[in-house]
């Protein structure tokens, strides 16, 4: 159960770091410092923008990694053959 | 539309929603499975990210304890079990033997991936990377630990988005650990970019859904190698044997 939990993790970390690429540069760079930084404060003044864009941009971004996420998802038959 | 939906989705994770919104947005949690499903995804994606990106210590921690649990497990005393699985696993290995026997004389015409699975061996790039990072993913790719190689291009891959070859290697690396719908989303997107590895990303994308025995999916893309591609030969054969 736990080596099964294990994988899990692992395999969908993996997933979602493979579509993390397939991002563009400006939300991968979005996302990174959201989660980097300590604050959105940090992240409007990095970025040079509002704090009201860089909260709706990061959640755009995480939507649309999301997304590619479950798009992908449609080749899970593959490992469950 | 949907950028109000991820919207109030980071608003709840942020637990920023009060009052009527909050009873708003956990009434649709409940009533519309939909939502539910949306919302379900969306915070896996964000906690995956913020456990990894936002506090690696954390994410350390975790790896620690999950392979904690792992070596107890393995080193819980069986007693009266182990003799009784040692009869079973005698069972089970006869049983493989006479399947396996049955198997390669029945698919003796198959093609199968590790006939066409020789890879170039990994080089030590100069492109700006970090040398201690390319070099442990050399080694591992090159000592066919793929299992390393995947951890170690993952990583490559993530700070370095531009460089192709750690990605073909990355998506190769996918495949001999049969992680296979990851590895063709990766092996596709150097396949339809302009870089001198498209035909071969091209080609283990196939090799990719030959291992998961996707034969039709396999064909497809072998049939789509344009005659340019040096492995365009190879792939020929392998659409005949097919």
């Amino acid at each position: 159960m736990t080596e099964l939990k294990f994988m899990l993790y692992e395999q969908k970390n993996e997933l979602i770091d493979a579509m993390f690429l397939q991002l563009g540069r400006k939300c991968q760079e979005i996302i990174k410092l959201s989660f980097a930084l300590k604050t959105i404060a940090m992240v409007t003044q990095k970025l040079g923008v509002t704090y009201g864009v860089a909260r709706k941009k990061k959640s755009q971004c995480i939507g649309q990694l999301t997304k590619l996420v479950r798009d992908t998802a449609t080749f899970d038959h593959l490992k469950n053959d | 539309m949907k950028e109000e939906l991820y919207r109030s989705f980071d608003a709840y994770l942020q637990g920023e929603l009060e009052g009527k919104d909050l009873a708003l947005f956990e009434g649709k949690l409940v009533g519309d499975s939909e939502f539910k499903k949306d919302f379900q995804a969306y915070s896996e994606v964000e906690k995956s990210l913020k456990s990894r990106l936002g506090n690696v210590r954390q994410e350390q921690a975790l790896r620690a304890t999950l392979n904690k649990l792992r070596t107890q497990e393995k080193g819980t005393p069986k007693g009266l079990v182990f003799n009784l699985k040692k009869y079973v696993w005698i069972g089970v290995a006869a049983s493989l033997l006479v399947l396996f026997s049955v198997y390669v004389f029945k698919d003796a015409q198959v093609p199968r991936y590790i006939e066409y699975a020789m890879h170039q061996p990994l080089e030590i790039g100069d492109r700006g990377t970090d040398n201690s990072l390319s070099e442990a993913a050399v080694k591992a790719f090159n000592e066919k630990d793929y299992a390393r190689a995947v951890k170690e291009l993952r990583m490559l891959t993530a700070s370095n988005p531009q460089h192709v070859e750690w990605q073909l290697y990355y998506g190769i690396s996918l495949i001999e650990t049969d992680k296979i719908a990851t590895a063709v989303t990766i092996l596709g997107s150097v396949a339809s970019g302009s870089s001198g590895y498209k035909y071969t990303a091209q080609w283990y994308t196939a090799l990719g859904y030959l291992k998961a025995g996707k034969i039709d999916w396999c064909k497809g893309v072998l049939e789509e190698m344009p005659v340019e591609a040096a492995i365009y030969e190879k792939a020929q054969e392998l659409l005949d044997r097919l």
